[in-house]
């Protein structure tokens, strides 16, 4: 799996790529059909460019893949979750904007 | 720092015609927005734009997104974070990003109202939503409730009807605002409850909403267990950047323009539902002429240069 991009996951896989990474983990839940969703995309792609040495990002469809999101009691999309040595530590609902990520995630690499 | 002639902020249905009108007339146009489609890709469905029957919002969206582009407009999508006006109006992203243009032209839009109750934040994302086009599918057989009035709150609850088990449609004023269509739509609903002359005063619930508490009693009683609301109360202008460049507001904050977009200060126009310019009945119809009708005016200015003469503040 290369570093820097934002990883498209399926349920199956969330127990391998999250609860057991070794690294912290950003979960971004979406749809297509989700425009707020659309608009965050660019956004996460330049953080991922930015933190993807030290974070792990992944997203999961939730049109798609509805069991996660269920267990998770995801109920608005886009959500951001951040996972660290297999808890969740951190959600964000809704559109972020670039400098609220930076600001969390700067916050995590200080720890690394 | 790029340099284009004119750099329109804004990217929904008065930015995207604007962009088209100004490419089709040669000038070099960047559209710059965090939201390319604007406020009109969340509709769930329009009926009363010209030469569409029944259109999504996304659909509606992207066609004017690739007509602007067919027309090569270019296109960012990103937020403007800044805007200073030196010899040009230097414009700058969150990427911290800058171009430049002589001419500028905003069409921010509005965003939702909340309903500034206690913990309304707190339930975003736990039940509480201003997008049924988003959120509704996690609602599927369940029990939601939309508050407003007018057409959006009315297209919600049809769209959510669609998916949830039971809707309650809960409206302030004794009846709904909404064009007549929509109205009998929702009448002859099976599953949508209109619940008027009421109000949602609380919400409760504690890991996520759980019920609703009404000022007026529905069935005997002030609270409604339910698993979802959707918010659709209204609008406010956008008006960050246009306070930022200190342009004459009303009291609402929506941007003063005159007849062709002109705002208060020199060679920034405005257009869309962030002006006066539609006398408040923001369709997306009325966002495209604004944008057609400043487009035209830009497209004089750029044939005069930027010394060309402004109208009085005082006029507008």
């Amino acid at each position: 799996m290369s570093e820097n991009t934002i990883t498209p996951i399926k349920d199956e896989h969330f127990e391998e790529e999250v609860l057991n990474s070794d690294k912290p983990v950003l979960i971004d839940f979406w749809a297509p059909w989700c425009q707020p969703c659309q608009m965050m995309g660019p956004v996460l792609e330049e953080i991922a460019r930015k933190h993807g040495n030290y974070i792990k990002f992944l997203k999961i469809n939730v049109s798609e893949n509805q069991v996660i999101a269920g267990e998770l009691n995801i109920m608005g999309i886009p959500t951001l979750v951040l996972f660290e040595d297999g808890q969740e530590q951190q959600r964000l609902v809704g559109l972020q904007t670039l400098e609220q990520l930076e600001s969390i995630l700067t916050e995590i690499s200080k720890d690394k | 720092m790029k340099q284009y002639q004119l750099i329109i902020v804004g990217g929904g249905p008065a930015g995207l015609m604007a962009a088209t009108y100004a490419a089709r007339n040669q000038i070099k146009t960047l559209l710059i927005s965090d939201h390319l489609g604007g406020m009109i890709s969340l509709a769930h469905k329009i009926q009363n734009f010209p030469g569409e029957k029944e259109i999504t919002g996304t659909n509606l969206a992207q066609k004017m997104i690739e007509q602007a582009q067919f027309w090569k407009a270019e296109m960012i999508p990103s937020r403007v974070t800044k805007i200073e006006e030196k010899e040009n109006f230097i414009v700058q992203t969150e990427q911290n990003k800058s171009y430049q243009s002589p001419f500028l032209l905003l069409a921010l839009g509005t965003h939702k109202k909340k309903m500034n109750l206690p913990h309304e934040d707190e339930f975003i994302g736990k039940g509480l939503s201003y997008c049924a086009l988003c959120d509704g599918h996690f609602f599927k057989d369940k029990d939601v409730a939309v508050c407003g009035s007018g057409d959006a709150a009315a297209t919600t609850a049809v769209y959510l009807s669609q998916i949830a088990k039971t809707v309650y449609l809960i409206a302030r004023r004794d009846d709904l605002k909404c064009n007549l269509s929509w109205k009998e739509t929702v009448k002859k609903s099976n599953n949508i409850i209109l619940l008027c002359n009421n109000e949602i005063i609380g919400l409760t619930g504690k890991e996520k909403l759980d019920g609703l508490k009404l000022k007026n009693p529905y069935q005997r009683k002030n609270e409604l267990p339910l698993d979802g609301l959707f918010v659709e109360i209204g609008v406010m202008p956008s008006s960050l950047l246009a306070k930022d460049l200190n342009l004459a507001l009303d009291k609402e904050n929506f941007i003063l323009i005159n007849n062709q977009g002109q705002t208060s200060r020199k060679n920034i126009w405005a257009a869309g539902d962030i002006t006066t310019g539609s006398n408040k009945l923001w369709q997306a119809v009325t966002a495209c002429a604004e944008g057609a009708i400043a487009a035209e005016s830009i497209y004089c200015h750029v044939k005069q240069g930027t010394k060309a003469d402004w109208p009085q503040f005082d006029n507008l």
